[in-house]
């Protein structure tokens, strides 16, 4: 009898919570968000500990990549995130129940290639793919007993298993938004659109959000306005990293402060900034590859670089560097938003967007730690 | 100005329109139209074929990192191997390849459909030895594993198969009735299997099943009750439950372990466990080797996997084990990798040869630095090479490398190091016998070493040339990276024949060559161009004639023969190339003699860019009311009114002052901003103007730069107008001409205009300061007035809005 009691309470109030979820749909407030982009979803006790410090309420976990597939002729979803058969790490913690019991928004991403968009492929079966594979992850999820669906480690110990199927239904209709990223252009606007359209279509009760390169909030005359309920303007990634002439690939103020000139964008929108960084690594000027997450102060304390001028340094021997042969004289610039860059841009983007999430990307206690990131919300809310 | 909507405005369109000329251009692109690039890493010149290590590593090959096809040449190694063990265990009546035809070449589907009463076999499947026998009822356990072997295989790939949406792997087995009632019935028949070949069979189908349930304690269960002791036997299953083994384990270093031995032993699996052996597990790695052959096949894995030097890595490979089977791969790939650094860049401009803008430079890295570095970098490389070599001769004690191969190296080495001596020593011990691959290896580095000689035209070096290119081109058996070395060889003579000063020879081998990716086939080309652009800028007069004359010669040399089988532009554009280089200089006598020669159709009908000359180029537009006459009916008639007018420059001076007006307008036409640039240049496009960048087709020579892009020759001529005792109308025109080339040097110099609407317009007026003068002197003129009519923009500025004059 108890487990009955145990299983009704639990769905009256996951009814609830729905219920407050989708009254919120048509105006969701401003929140602190996190991408969550590595392979694998695995939060340890010291993640939730940081989530829990963080006050953070939104997280945005990218489910599975789409390419197209030469060998299928058709889309295919790649590099699907992988759910660990025992993720109980950390469920037992404080933290971990704490935040849980809050509950984070989850908002699923899916990134397309934009070449999927250049074959043709029908917008209704894509967006069918997309989400039934979606809501099948996240069943995954809720399967897994994950703490990031707001389970507890033993939600289901009590739950009779006929009951069960019921139960998982109703939180994996927590699920009433998903986020899709594509950095399409003119020439794939109009199948991206026709495959955002079919998407609003199948799940209109669902927010469907897209990403928004900076060129496109700039040239939105010719790379058009997507037809999403809401979008994420992603503030990096503003110049090509390939090119030597680049003073910062990934942010550089000037340019950000260039497109924001005289821009009515007619969608709701909501920021993401950078707290990645990566090292372009140069032979003559040429490009010759990138390396993954670097740090400043470990560059400068490695014996086998020499700063240069700016964020560049030289290599002082021939080596093999992440990978990569690089020679005698090669150069490393680095790319990243520093700390300061990253307040100025909060509070320009909290002034210029009012209304708006401040959303990081992407999960990484160490930099999270590292740039402040609380007092970069705190910056970004309070210039409204 | 120059438009009937000019002023400003027309100066902009100026820019728009070289915009849209690019993109026109870059879209008509023949040569990389399909859209291959190679950038940098993604393509390195290998002189020494890597196909010398063996068909089977050819995704391991240095120079296959992005370029090779990777098409698994090994594939059907192991399953062959599976097929041999299967035809022993059925006895000698059963060919190896009809156990193929069934295991692997049949579908599940068939093989039943054959074994139905009222089921027809295929034709493959009647004559097919193997399938006989299992028909028969003593082999009825035989054919019931083979038939449960295939419904497995049918099920674990049935869900990638149909669509790769669906879940499959874990939950597919996990869920899926038929896929538990095969694991049911694969545990049955191993603990009823009395056949020790069918049992080790079921054991290994019940081995890959735990794997890919992820149920390690009955992997582990299988594997020691079957395979453990199975390592001695040599059998196929027991290296492929050995590379299963290693994605079951939980130890990093012993998984590594066991790729290394899976790599050895698996060929058709090799390209997983390269991709899964972590080298920095290495140390570790060793500590489980039990034998020097494995230790070696650990530091074989860390060498293959080393993008740098790795011929330390490659002596401890040698001194572990001397003869292990990945020594020559290593050895080919360590001398691939210095060709790549030695070679790549100048062969194909790929690489170094960028040049940034010099902002750059002066904060970060002036070229004189990169040069440093390069040469410092070339110094380790040659010594390097030294290295290799010392160590391939050091093979010889042990026999390591087969000795022709050995000998073939040695002898590449030193024609690398350019030691002819040594080459052609170490070459003299090469058996005639020699497999193919070494023979044309060998014929391609006798060609090489030629390179080195310093009179490449000798009749007997030309000879030799000849023969070898042709006779190593007819080896060549259509892989498509054979023949681009070909072309990299082809390249590399045509600069040796530039260095020595021989263009036209360097022309003919640079056409051989044209397929050959490179940076200066990625900039602007046409189809039309690319076949004379070599000569462009490099060439004079003469070697067009030289080059004429050798294609009119009637009694050819084979050599000569050989050089003219290059792609060669039509007669009439050498012709007109040479005209164009006689008028660029101002030798418009000698322009004249060879645009004569050309039929004035060809222009009209087979000149690629008959588009661009169709304007007349003494019209100056800002200053002259439509109709327009159109170009000249030839070059040839354009350049006789030239010679015409420069021959009455000698008139009195109120005379000759209207002929140099008529000459500056015609150089202005001629310059980067006219109605006429293509009489100077064959292509066009917005960087131009940028210092850092200097496409092809413009020249780089800076008095030809002045006069084409900073209109120098125009600008010369209205000065003399100016200067002369002549009539206002005229001065006024040459007046307003001058300040016009000063606003399109001033627009041209600024890479990043405003693109605000208020600091644009403020942008705009400041240069439109430069007509004051102009204003000041001739606002009374009629040219004034006319100037007005055709542009509003410059009218507006002098507040004559309504284009009168007030």
């Amino acid at each position: 009898m108890i487990r009955y009691l145990v299983f009704w309470a639990l769905l009256g109030l996951l009814f609830a919570a729905g219920w407050m979820c989708s009254a919120s749909n048509h105006g969701p407030a401003p929140g602190k968000g996190f991408y969550y982009w590595k392979t694998s979803l695995e939060f340890t006790n010291e993640d939730w500990q940081l989530v829990d410090s963080l006050g953070m309420d939104k997280l945005y976990i990218r489910y599975f990549d789409v390419d197209w597939s030469e060998v299928h002729q058709m889309p295919v979803p790649i590099g699907e995130i992988q759910l660990p058969w025992s993720n109980k790490a950390g469920l037992e913690s404080e933290s971990a129940n704490k935040v849980g019991a809050k509950k984070l928004e989850l908002c699923p991403v899916v990134y397309i290639t934009n070449r999927v968009f250049l074959h043709d492929y029908h917008p209704d079966s894509l967006a069918m793919r997309i989400s039934r594979k979606v809501l099948s992850q996240t069943e995954g999820m809720v399967q897994n007993q994950s703490a990031i669906m707001g389970l507890s480690p033993h939600a289901f110990d009590e739950i009779p298993w006929e009951q069960y199927d019921s139960l998982a239904t109703v939180y994996v209709k927590q699920i009433n938004r998903i986020q899709i990223d594509c950095d399409w252009t003119p020439k794939t606007k109009e199948a991206y659109f026709a495959f955002l359209q079919a998407m609003k279509r199948l799940h209109p009760d669902w927010e469907i959000q897209c990403t928004i390169r900076m060129h496109q909030y700039r040239d939105l005359q010719s790379t058009g306005v997507p037809p999403a309920d809401r979008g994420v303007l992603m503030c990096y990634n503003l110049a090509p990293p390939d090119n030597y002439q680049t003073s910062d690939a990934i942010f550089d103020e000037d340019l950000f402060r260039g497109y924001f000139k005289n821009i009515d964008y007619p969608l709701a929108l909501d920021v993401a900034l950078p707290l990645f960084s990566w090292g372009a690594l140069f032979h003559e000027g040429q490009f010759k590859g990138l390396a993954r997450d670097l740090d400043l102060d470990e560059l400068k304390a490695d014996p086998n670089l020499s700063p240069l001028k700016d964020n560049r340094f030289r290599f002082l021997q021939d080596t093999v560097y992440t990978g990569i042969f690089v020679r005698e004289g090669d150069e490393l610039r680095l790319d990243q938003a520093s700390p300061s860059e990253l307040d100025q841009a909060a509070r320009l983007l909290g002034q210029q967007l009012p209304g708006s999430s401040l959303v990081f990307f992407d999960w990484n206690p160490k930099k999270i730690k590292k740039h402040e990131v609380s007092k970069l919300w705190n910056s970004f809310f309070s210039g409204r | 100005m120059k438009s009937a909507s000019s002023g400003t405005a027309s100066s902009l369109a100026v820019k728009a329109l070289a915009i849209a000329c690019l993109c026109l251009w870059w879209a008509a692109q023949p040569l990389v139209a399909c859209g291959i690039y190679y950038h940098g890493e993604e393509y390195r010149v290998s002189l020494l074929s890597p196909w010398l290590a063996g068909e089977e590593y050819a995704p391991f090959f240095y120079s296959a990192y992005q370029f090779y096809p990777v098409n698994a040449p090994s594939s059907g190694h192991d399953r062959r191997r599976n097929c041999t063990e299967w035809a022993a265990y059925m006895g000698e009546q059963v060919d190896p390849a009809h156990v193929q035809a069934v295991l692997y070449g049949s579908s599940l589907d068939e093989l039943q459909n054959a074994l139905s009463e009222d089921g027809c076999e295929g034709a493959a499947l009647a004559t097919n030895g193997f399938w006989k026998a299992l028909r028969q009822p003593k082999y009825e356990a035989v054919r019931d594993y083979v038939l449960f072997a295939k419904q497995y295989e049918r099920y674990a790939t049935h869900a990638m198969a149909v669509d790769p949406w669906e879940s499959y792997s874990y939950d597919y087995i996990d869920f899926n009735e038929p896929m538990n009632e095969l694991q049911q019935l694969a545990k049955q028949r191993l603990s009823s299997a009395q056949d020790p070949f069918l049992r080790q069979r079921y054991a290994y189908q019940n081995l890959v099943m735990a794997r890919y349930q992820g149920d390690k304690a009955r992997f582990k269960s299988l594997w020691d009750q079957y395979f453990a002791a199975e390592a001695e036997r040599g059998s196929v299953l027991y290296d492929w439950a050995l590379h299963h083994k290693a994605a079951m384990v939980s130890n990093e270093a012993e998984r590594s372990y066991l790729y290394a031995l899976s790599f050895m032993r698996c060929p058709e699996k090799r390209l997983y466990s390269f991709d899964q052996f972590q080298v920095k597990q290495a140390n570790r790695t060793m500590g489980l080797a039990k034998t020097p052959e494995e230790k070696a096949h650990i530091l074989a894995m860390v060498a293959l996997k080393n993008p740098g030097r790795a011929l330390e890595d490659i002596r401890r490979v040698y001194s572990t084990y001397p003869k292990h089977p990945l020594l020559r791969l290593l050895i080919i790939r360590e001398i691939n990798k210095v060709e790549d650094w030695l070679l790549t860049t100048p062969v194909t401009g790929f690489g170094p040869a960028f040049h940034p803008v010099r902002e750059l430079q002066e904060v970060y890295s002036p070229d004189d630095e990169w040069r440093q570095f390069r040469d410092l970098n070339q110094r380790k490389d040659e010594a390097y090479l030294a290295e290799i070599q010392s160590f391939v001769q050091q093979t010889q004690s042990t026999g390591s490398l087969p000795a022709d191969i050995r000998q073939l190296l040695l002898g590449h080495l030193s024609m690398l190091r350019k030691d002819t001596p040594a080459a052609q020593a170490a070459w003299q011990n090469i058996p005639a016998r020699s497999s193919k691959a070494i023979l044309t290896q060998l014929n391609k580095d006798r060609l090489l070493l030629l390179l080195n000689e310093k009179d490449l035209s000798q009749p007997r070096i030309q000879q030799q040339m000849q023969s070898l290119l042709q006779s190593w081109k007819a080896s060549l058996e259509g892989r498509e990276e054979d023949m681009r070395d070909w072309l990299v060889v082809c390249k590399m003579i045509s600069q040796q024949y530039e260095q020595q000063n021989r263009l036209v020879e360097a022309f003919l081998l640079n056409n051989h060559a044209l397929e050959l990716p490179s940076l200066e086939s990625y900039s602007y080309n046409t189809a039309f161009y690319t076949l004379f652009s070599y000569l462009d800028w490099r060439a004079d007069e003469q070697t067009i004639d030289q080059i004429l004359a050798l294609i009119d010669k009637p009694r050819k040399t084979a050599w000569e023969s050989f050089l003219l089988q290059a792609p060669l532009p039509p007669r009439e554009a050498l012709l007109d190339l040479r005209g164009t280089i006689s008028f660029r200089q101002g030798k418009l006598d000698e322009a004249l003699l060879a645009f004569e020669q050309i039929d004035p159709s060809f222009w009209r009908e087979r000149y690629e860019y008959s588009t661009y000359l169709n304007n007349d180029p003494f019209v100056a537009r800002a200053l002259t009311r439509p109709p327009f006459k159109p170009f000249p009916e030839s070059k040839a008639a354009l350049l006789r009114q030239l010679i015409s007018l420069e021959k009455q420059l000698a008139a009195p001076a109120a005379q000759a002052a209207a002929i140099k007006l008529q000459l500056g307008i015609a150089w202005l036409n001629f310059s980067r901003y006219g109605n006429s640039w293509m009489m100077f240049v064959y292509g066009q496009g917005a960087i131009d103007n940028d210092p850092d960048f200097r496409p092809k087709y413009l020249p780089s020579d800076e008095k030809l730069r002045d006069i084409y892009l900073r209109m120098t020759k125009a600008e010369g001529f209205f000065e003399q107008v100016l200067a002369a005792d002549a009539d206002v109308e005229l001065k006024s025109k040459a007046s307003y001409l001058l300040a016009h080339i000063q606003e399109l040097r001033r627009l041209s110099a600024d890479d990043n205009p405003p693109w605000e609407e208020e600091a644009r317009k403020a942008y705009l007026l400041q240069i439109l300061q430069v007509y004051e003068p102009w204003q000041k002197s001739y606002q009374k003129t009629q040219t004034f007035q006319t100037v007005m009519l055709s542009c509003p923009e410059l009218a507006q500025y002098f507040g004559l809005a309504s284009g009168k004059k007030e």
